[in-house]
């Protein structure tokens, strides 16, 4: 399903287009971004935004549950604009905690 | 609340009696110290909930603001707290309107938030949506940079308790709180800094060039000072402007000095 949201692709600036280990969903039109990974203090996950082609917007932050992982996803706004890439986030999240060792 | 602010909060009592223990700044140091050897942002993430819980708070976020020319900014998040607070604050737009950040960018001193004066309805709904996310009562301590740059950091410190940073251990928490925005901020300059350098591939000569830029000097001069001719110069710079992304040599020039590069 192509996103409701943003109508002209943006892409980020080339030399912030960073290689992650874990993870990477992104958009594609580039505005949305998720890295996650299993840390040994509970799942990192990083959402990159870019709004109207002039902001970068980063959360950086870490989840020890499901439960607050599944709140945290459902209160994102990409759950209506990239349902595709929020079914990936949930999906992938789950796992990471899943298997954390 | 699952984020390893989870875990803050298990020294109970006061700020001032918190404070007054012998170990209080020495157990914030040693988390702090470990800061500039971060490997990522998730033992960054770590170590700033750690480090808030020593100071006593229950909750805590640093933001990095940094406008890298006229036409693009960052603001990057590193949360110790609920990160549904952040949804809501993206949600809203509210950079424009945040007088925590506001204060940030035009103070050095950190300040309770009852400090911070909140003109605007919007900042007031601004202030309500933190207290509703833990920071019922705040610290807001500004990371500034020296030279004219807009980069600046900003940690919030937050309690669920009404009223906790207004004793008078707050002078103690002050001086702590400071050098972990400092070094967080630093951190993620250099984090940055380093990603810059790798991905775009910047060389030495690069920065030369950069350097020269930003302290005002023509084509004609560089061409001089570097022994060789106004065209070489002209497309050095248009590869360089390349390799950063950006329109100009100006803008380039301010790049490289936002993130510390030059």
């Amino acid at each position: 399903m192509p996103p409701i949201a943003t109508k002209t692709p943006i892409r980020p600036r080339p030399v912030f287009a960073r290689k992650r280990r874990g993870t990477t969903l992104r958009s594609d039109d580039g505005v949305i971004e998720f890295t996650l990974a299993a840390t040994k203090s509970g799942l990192f996950v990083e959402r990159v935004e870019l709004r109207h082609g002039r902001a970068r917007v980063v959360h950086s932050t870490l989840f020890s549950d499901g439960r607050s992982f599944n709140r945290w996803c459902d209160a994102d706004a990409v759950r209506f604009d990239y349902p595709v890439i929020y079914v990936d986030l949930k999906r992938n999240g789950d796992a990471l905690l899943g298997n954390r060792g | 609340m699952a984020t390893p602010s989870s875990a803050i909060a298990d020294d109970t009592g006061s700020l001032l009696a918190l404070t007054s223990r012998a170990d209080y700044a020495g157990r914030i140091s040693e988390v702090v110290q470990k800061i500039p050897r971060a490997d990522d942002e998730a033992e960054a993430v770590s170590l700033l909930a750690e480090a808030a819980r020593r100071m006593g708070a229950d909750v805590a976020a640093f933001v990095s603001f940094v406008r890298d020319d006229g036409s693009h900014e960052s603001y990057r998040f590193l949360l110790a707290c609920d990160p549904v607070w952040c949804h809501e604050y993206q949600r809203r737009a509210w950079y424009a309107h945040d007088p925590w950040l506001a204060y940030a960018l035009t103070h050095s001193e950190p300040a309770r938030a009852s400090e911070i004066p909140v003109g605007s309805k919007q900042q007031l709904a601004v202030a309500e949506l933190a207290t509703e996310f833990g920071f019922r009562s705040a610290v807001i301590v500004p990371a500034p940079s020296s030279g004219g740059l807009t980069r600046v950091g900003v940690l919030c410190l937050g309690s669920g308790t009404p009223g906790f940073f207004e004793s008078d251990g707050f002078v103690a928490l002050k001086v702590a709180a400071r050098g972990l925005a400092m070094e967080l901020h630093e951190w993620w300059i250099g984090q940055i800094k380093r990603e810059l350098i790798v991905n775009a591939g910047i060389t030495d000569d690069d920065l030369i060039l950069l350097r020269h830029e930003r302290l005002g000097h023509g084509t004609k001069m560089i061409a001089i000072e570097l022994n060789t001719t106004p065209s070489s110069i002209d497309s050095r710079f248009q590869r360089v402007n390349q390799k950063l992304g950006v329109p100009n040599r100006k803008a380039a020039a301010t790049l490289a000095a936002e993130y510390g590069l030059i």
